[in-house]
């Protein structure tokens, strides 16, 4: 048995159960000195009393009140920033990728064909029909940059955020 | 177990950042316990209490589409507790960190919290006496033994909803149940704890 009374640290730790190495001294310890053991008592309950949820009591209204008071303040989650960037990015992809696979020439003739008179027939329409081409030729790596980042929100929404 | 809690949380949040409010009353259901426990230590204030709880519902609501599961979903809902309870005690100059117990009194606890002498004798109510000097330590030591001891949470998790070291939370929590078990002995001696 050790001569030297156990301290508070030593008694709580022993409560917490993060004692590992001299459990066995602690516990001799406690089996023959009346005043460690009545120590070890009150620290025991008050670790009981400590686990006591009698004070945390909310309304219960609460629930009803807090839905209340999203409703009036019309809130709505938001999605993360970076989330928001990469859907954008996601996005410009697509509709740069459209126009770089597809021809939309028939598609865009009647939206410009009422300006033509205007502006000009020739300038209008080699405009739309040059973007294809000009995409083709000189943005190359700006379109890679957005395959990157499209995959990146892929793998953020699908992997990370599970969504 | 704490997978399938993950797993759960993960579907919860998906569902309401799809709007569905149905998702959000489960949420507020599942967490109300844990963000009670730590706006109820450190506010003593009744009538402000449960305002500051529905606060912290309507930023988490707000801001949950942030939170990218890098930690567990009920540290990150106590670290948002902890932040508006301290922002509220910052605002009402209440004393977070000091190193000593005010005498009863200098801090305003709710009354219905106090036992009186007669009603301590009458119900031997260990429980009762305890609550009144947890209400007495400063916030911080309030927090920290509230989520260590009702929350079970680890001293990890309490470092990253407290932002202190390790040793200080460690060192804050021991220093709280010595002061409580030391106060209840010298206070109460005659009743409960020395029998």
């Amino acid at each position: 048995m050790s001569l030297r009374h156990l301290s508070d640290n030593e008694l709580q730790e022993y409560l917490d159960g993060n004692i590992s190495s001299n459990i066995k001294s602690i516990q001799q310890h406690l089996e023959s000195c009346p005043q460690c053991r009545e120590s070890f008592a009150q620290y025991h309950r008050l670790y009981d009393g400590l686990k006591d949820e009698s004070e945390f009591q909310l309304s219960n209204k609460f629930q009803n009140s807090v839905i209340a008071r999203l409703q009036r303040q019309t809130v709505r989650p938001s999605t993360s920033p970076v989330a928001k960037i990469f859907t954008t990015a996601g996005l410009i992809f697509a509709f740069v990728v459209s126009f770089f696979l597809f021809d939309f020439k028939p598609f865009l003739k009647p939206i410009y064909e009422p300006f033509s008179d205007l502006f000009g027939h020739s300038s209008i329409s080699s405009a739309f029909s040059n973007l294809s081409s000009s995409i083709n030729g000189n943005y190359t790596l700006i379109l890679s940059s957005i395959l990157v980042f499209s995959v990146i929100a892929l793998i953020d929404r699908v992997a990370v955020r599970r969504l | 177990m704490e997978l399938d809690n993950r797993n759960d949380d993960h579907a919860l949040v998906e569902k309401i950042l799809n709007g569905d409010m149905r998702a959000f009353e489960l949420f507020v259901e599942k967490y109300k316990k844990l963000i009670s426990h730590i706006v109820f230590r450190m506010v003593h204030n009744v009538e402000d209490r449960e305002d500051i709880c529905q606060e912290v519902f309507v930023k988490i609501y707000r801001n949950i589409g942030s939170f990218q599961f890098s930690s567990k979903l009920s540290t990150w809902v106590a670290t948002i507790a902890y932040n508006n309870s301290v922002n509220y005690l910052q605002k009402r100059k209440e004393p977070l960190f000091d190193d000593f117990m005010p005498e009863a009194g200098q801090i305003e606890i709710a009354d219905e919290n106090i036992p009186s002498a007669e009603e301590n004798t009458e119900k031997n109510d260990i429980a009762r006496l305890l609550q009144s000097e947890i209400g007495k330590l400063t916030g911080i030591y309030r927090v920290i033994i509230t989520l260590y001891h009702l929350d079970e949470m680890s001293y990890n998790e309490i470092v990253e909803i407290t932002g202190l070291p390790e040793g200080t939370v460690k060192s804050y929590l021991f220093r709280a149940r010595k002061m409580l078990k030391d106060r209840l002995m010298t206070k109460y001696c005659q009743e409960d704890l020395c029998h």
